[in-house]
């Protein structure tokens, strides 16, 4: 755990210093597109800090595609 | 477009070949010998016909709606709600695909030479170096990849010559003992990696300097071609070595490289075509990030649009450690859901889109000859 904590700290320190001036000079959407990402960031960071296994993009997909998916699969397997 | 920046229609055509050929070498065999068994080359001629197919869509919407992106003409069609439709889950598709990407690397090394190194860090170095390249520019990545491309083919055809002693033509047969099936199971993965991906290229050609005579077309074919031939060649050579062993191979021809043995002196050049490999991941990785920021900064009509590279970059970086909580669901999802999303979210709306323009430019021509 302390060393995820250690990378995540380092890359949110080294993103934000590269783009902070970037980002004042910027048009107030960029502002807002950017906090967005880093929002969700934080909460992937988190998960992956904790290692807590949160819900994520696989889970959403899974949730509407795995099932076709294997039926597709099991159609085209010969056992 | 507000991007001013063009590559000519030779790098196009590297960029194209090098996102083909880029991790699908060393990932492709292996999966699609343990679909399709010795008829796994046939699989891939399947896919690779379907490949060709999606390729002359978007040369055809290219020279339709010359100078345009495909968000122009997608919202020209669907309407603006239709286009933002399409072009979300697309985004989140591409985030997905550039993960396991990342993925696919960190596994392939930790597997296969670094055991003792965790997978977070060929992530995160991999990641570094495609979003710096991506800041670059589609020009650098133009004469870049250019020069890449060349040291991983140069790698390819000696790995061949290399492995020519140990070929056992007598394997390739009995090709089709359990009927078409398989077949189709071999087709379905290969076509969801990486002949479905072709798709990319619909935000990507725009930026060649195309002058509609016909050259970026024929170069393009020409790439897709010559990438449909060398990944026929790494399947034949990793059925023709390995034989009916090769299905529990993970990575058929990385394992066929450590083969290789020319009088004790040219031996363990498995290092060599590992890195290769990896600089086609990693080619694979940027113009993947960069179709993501290209979307993205068009979408919201951004003025500078390098600004999301970088948290971009770190949102992928950071699914690519929590989407999967063990390998063998990595493998799963690649193998089963991907072929089937890149369809739905990707494949169909291109087709669609060229079918409506397709229709609209026939009924244009007939009002014209009407009147």
């Amino acid at each position: 755990m302390f060393e995820r904590i250690i990378i995540v700290l380092i890359l949110y320190t080294v993103l934000l210093s590269f783009d902070y001036l970037r980002l004042k000079e910027s048009e107030k959407k960029v502002t807002y597109i950017y906090s967005f990402l880093i929002v969700i960031s934080l909460f992937l960071s988190t998960n992956y800090i904790l290692d807590a296994n949160w819900p994520n993009l696989k889970d959403l997909i899974h949730a509407v595609l795995l099932k076709p998916a294997e039926q597709i699969v099991e159609y085209m397997t010969i056992e | 477009m507000k991007d001013k920046e063009t590559i000519s229609d030779g790098q196009m055509a590297f960029i194209f070949l090098s996102f083909l050929l880029g991790s699908a070498i060393v990932n492709i065999p292996s999966p699609l010998i343990a679909s399709s068994g010795n008829a796994a080359w046939l699989s891939l001629l399947i896919a690779f016909g379907i490949g060709l197919l999606l390729l002359c869509c978007i040369l055809f919407l290219n020279r339709q709606y010359a100078g345009k992106i495909l968000m122009d003409y997608s919202q020209k069609i669907f309407g603006k709600w239709g286009m933002v439709l399409f072009m979300i889950p697309f985004v989140l598709m591409l985030i997905l695909m550039l993960s396991n990407i990342l993925l696919d690397v960190g596994f392939f090394l930790h597997n296969t030479m670094m055991r003792s190194t965790p997978v977070e860090i060929f992530h995160l170095f991999m990641i570094i170096v495609a979003a710096t390249t991506v800041y670059e520019g589609i020009e650098v990545i133009g004469r870049m990849f250019t020069m890449l491309i060349l040291f991983v083919l140069a790698v390819f055809f000696i790995f061949v010559l290399l492995i020519i002693p140990l070929l056992h033509p007598e394997y390739l047969l009995p090709l089709l003992p359990d009927g078409w099936k398989p077949v189709f199971h071999g087709t379905y993965l290969a076509l969801g990696f990486p002949y479905a991906e072709v798709i990319l290229f619909a935000f990507l050609l725009p930026f060649a300097k195309n002058k509609n005579d016909g050259k970026l077309e024929k170069k393009m074919f020409i790439a897709m071609f010559f990438n449909g031939f060398l990944l026929l060649v790494a399947i034949l050579v990793s059925i023709m070595v390995l034989g009916p062993s090769g299905v529990d191979i993970k990575y058929a021809l990385f394992y066929i490289a450590t083969l290789i043995d020319i009088q004790d002196v040219l031996t363990r050049i498995e290092a060599v075509v590992a890195m290769s490999w990896i600089i086609g991941s990693y080619m694979k990785a940027t113009i993947v990030l960069f179709v993501i920021n290209f979307i993205i900064s068009q979408l919201f009509n951004l003025k500078d649009d390098r600004i999301l590279i970088f948290p971009v970059a770190l949102l992928t970086f950071l699914f690519s450690v929590t989407l999967y909580n063990h390998e063998l669901e990595f493998v799963e999802t690649v193998g089963t859901v991907w072929p089937l999303l890149i369809t739905i979210v990707g494949v169909f709306p291109i087709l669609i889109i060229t079918l409506v323009t397709f229709l609209k430019q026939k009924m244009k021509k007939e009002n014209q000859l009407g009147s």
